[in-house]
């Protein structure tokens, strides 16, 4: 039997650390403008400062957990990835126990049922999450200070990072500055974001200037825009053609632009969910399209 | 297609100098068929016909010792072994022909090597000859040596086929970071006004000479192309009227203590090459042949033959399979742009495929996306 005795250095752990280590300017972003600035204007603890860590190592200690009882093996996969990016997303006032229920439950879901499924782990995750706060009727994207309307959000505010979103999620720049940075890793799926950003805006164009339904800030949402960074070129849940990822990021584009009139925050990860469970099927019009196997 | 070059080891380092290893005790030449024009205790000489229906000659003179099961490649086959004598005993000792003709080429070509022969029985006259002097194979120095061992006859043939076949252009392609062998050809070449040299970029051209061409400027048509060991196999056999009885073969790996480049006779057992030349850092290697990008592991008692050109000891290393995480690399990374993680898992391999490895090289869960083999369970 032939085969390459040959790698390129490129594995998992390396792409999982890498992304991981362009995500911290995000983290201390969360920590800055849902920690320390709350902190300055005594509407939080010192401890609710780093929340947003908080969470991180929550997710990570419940990710081993699980490996630890049901997988019988401890190993640095892509799921840490998918937690860290999940505690990331997550509304800032999330409570801990519905982060910890809600995300134990999932994780058990998927360990169980979702075994070649290609669906969004993150967009699933985070939803499972969302509906939890919804529950217990503290769904909201504002923080403290939002809630009481304390900054009145200008188009640089939103391009700033002082706009309402995810508790680390809410820099329109630092998220270019993400898509830069990750584009030129080895492995990014950039024509996912760049098609599915197109749409979104194509389609809000015709909300906005034509059907007046929303506001032109819908086209800068931050969470929207790191949500097709981050979570829509998850490479496990999206197609691995060309024909196929374009396809894929053109539905999710279209889909979170209608379920955001509806959905301000999380109708991008349904967008991501919903389509995401049809990838197979991108990746074979690919195929049939070069009349190939 | 955008080309990518392989991450070399630093640790694997080949001997500048060129080794030969000229007496092997014994020969095993394959059996392709059973007829044999000799029997046991014939003495032969080098070159002589020893089939009645294959051109595989012996490459030293001796005794016939018998037929044995000896190992090719991953099989074991039968093959008849020659004790050598070591008097290099030829028949027909032929004078080197000073000045060629088309019809000389024709003729020893036909009568001696038809795939050097589909290159030339068509071509009349052509624009540029391209030889290429680039050892795309990670860790393999063949053809850098056979043009530093061979310099002056090889661009004496060339200036020879230049004017034979009215070439405008002759050029001879290195890499660029061939810095000791581009000083010598630069030093030699001054004398052949229409000899030029063309280096290219350290990146893995898949052995294509369609890559190789574009990468200097020059169109397909109308071009002769051949490679720096085609060319000396070319010499020996027009002017030389004779089958080359050696070969340049790389010994390399992240085993040895120093790779090496010897020119070996053709038939030796890959074992006493080892004996005699290498020396290693630890016992816990797996030895493998030519392309390491798709290769297969091999024995020790391995017979070289003309399809190996390079020999690998590389240490024990375990990658383990993970699943695949739909990166699109393995696409990206073909030149035809075939599914390769599909084709894995149908096991169906595509026609186009041209088993280059570089899918396998790139796959970040280290599948071996190669093994195309059907019905195979995993």
């Amino acid at each position: 039997m032939k085969s390459s005795f040959l790698h390129a250095k490129e594995d998992h752990k390396k792409m999982i650390c890498k992304t991981m280590l362009l995500l911290l300017p995000l983290l201390c972003y969360g920590i800055y403008k849902n920690g320390f600035l709350l902190y300055q204007r005594h509407s939080i603890s010192l401890l609710e400062v780093f929340k947003p860590l908080w969470l991180v190592f929550l997710s990570f200690l419940i990710n081993s957990l699980i490996k630890i009882v049901f997988v019988k093996k401890l190993e640095f996969d892509f799921s840490y990835l998918y937690v860290f990016l999940v505690s990331l997303f997550v509304m800032p006032n999330v409570n801990y126990f519905v982060f910890i229920f809600f995300l134990t439950a999932g994780l058990l879901l998927l360990h169980f049922l979702g075994k070649g499924l290609t669906i969004n782990k993150v967009a699933f995750l985070h939803l499972l999450i969302a509906l939890g706060m919804f529950l217990i009727d503290k769904y909201n994207y504002a923080n403290v200070a939002e809630l009481n309307n304390v900054y009145s959000l200008t188009l640089t505010d939103i391009l700033s990072g002082r706009a309402v979103g995810g508790i680390c999620t809410s820099s329109f720049l630092l998220g270019i500055l993400l898509l830069a940075l990750l584009s030129f890793g080895t492995i990014y799926k950039t024509n996912v974001f760049f098609i599915a950003y197109a749409f979104y805006c194509l389609f809000n164009f015709l909300f906005v200037f034509v059907f007046s339904w929303c506001d032109y800030m819908m086209f800068f949402s931050p969470t929207v825009v790191l949500g097709f960074i981050l979570v829509g070129t998850i490479c496990e849940s999206s197609p691995y053609t060309f024909l196929g990822s374009s396809l894929y990021a053109s539905f999710v584009g279209a889909l979170t632009a209608i379920l955001s009139l509806f959905l301000p925050y999380d109708g991008m990860f349904v967008a991501i969910l919903l389509v995401s469970v049809a990838t197979p099927l991108f990746d074979k019009i690919d195929r049939k399209k070069r009349k190939v196997l | 297609m955008k080309l990518i070059s392989i991450l070399k080891d630093t640790n694997i380092v080949v001997d500048k100098n060129l080794y030969t290893f000229f007496n092997p005790d014994y020969i095993y030449l394959p059996i392709l068929d059973n007829a044999l024009l000799v029997k046991q205790d014939d003495l032969i000489g080098k070159n002589d016909r020893i089939f009645k229906n294959s051109d595989l000659v012996p490459s030293i003179s001796g005794r016939i010792m018998g037929i044995a099961n000896v190992y090719f490649e991953q099989s074991l086959q039968r093959a008849v072994v020659v004790e050598n004598d070591f008097k290099e005993y030829a028949a027909k000792i032929k004078r080197v022909k000073k000045h060629i003709t088309i019809e000389d080429i024709l003729k020893n070509l036909e009568k001696f090597d038809s795939r050097l022969l589909d290159k030339f029985k068509n071509i009349v006259s052509c624009e540029n000859i391209v030889i290429s002097a680039v050892c795309d194979e990670p860790y393999v120095f063949n053809e850098i040596m056979t043009l530093k061992d061979n310099i002056d006859a090889l661009l004496e043939m060339i200036d020879t086929l230049c004017t034979l076949y009215k070439c405008k252009k002759a050029s001879i392609v290195l890499k660029a970071s061939e810095s000791d062998i581009v000083f010598e050809c630069l030093q030699k070449i001054g004398t052949y006004p229409n000899v030029s040299l063309s280096l290219v970029e350290d990146l893995y051209l898949l052995g294509k000479k369609e890559f190789l061409l574009s990468k200097i400027a020059c169109k397909d048509t109308n071009t002769l192309y051949l490679t720096v060991q085609q060319l000396y196999e070319f010499i020996r056999i027009v002017k030389h009227e004779m089958i080359p009885s050696t070969k340049y073969v790389t010994f390399s790996g992240d085993a040895l203590l120093m790779g090496k480049v010897i020119v070996v006779k053709k038939f030796t057992k890959l074992k006493e090459v080892m004996q005699k030349y290498l020396e290693f850092n630890t016992d816990d290697y797996v030895i493998l042949i030519n392309n390491l990008l798709h290769s297969c592991v091999v024995l020790e008692d391995l017979i070289i033959t003309d399809e190996i050109f390079s020999v690998h000891f590389m240490k024990k290393k375990e990658f383990r399979q993970m699943a695949c995480i739909r990166c699109g690399k393995c696409i990206k990374v073909c030149p035809f742009k075939i599914d390769a993680y599909y084709s894995y898992k149908k096991k169906i391999k595509d026609k186009r495929c041209i088993d280059c490895g570089l899918c396998s090289y790139v796959c970040p869960s280290f599948i071996n996306l190669g093994d195309n083999r059907k019905g195979e369970e995993k």
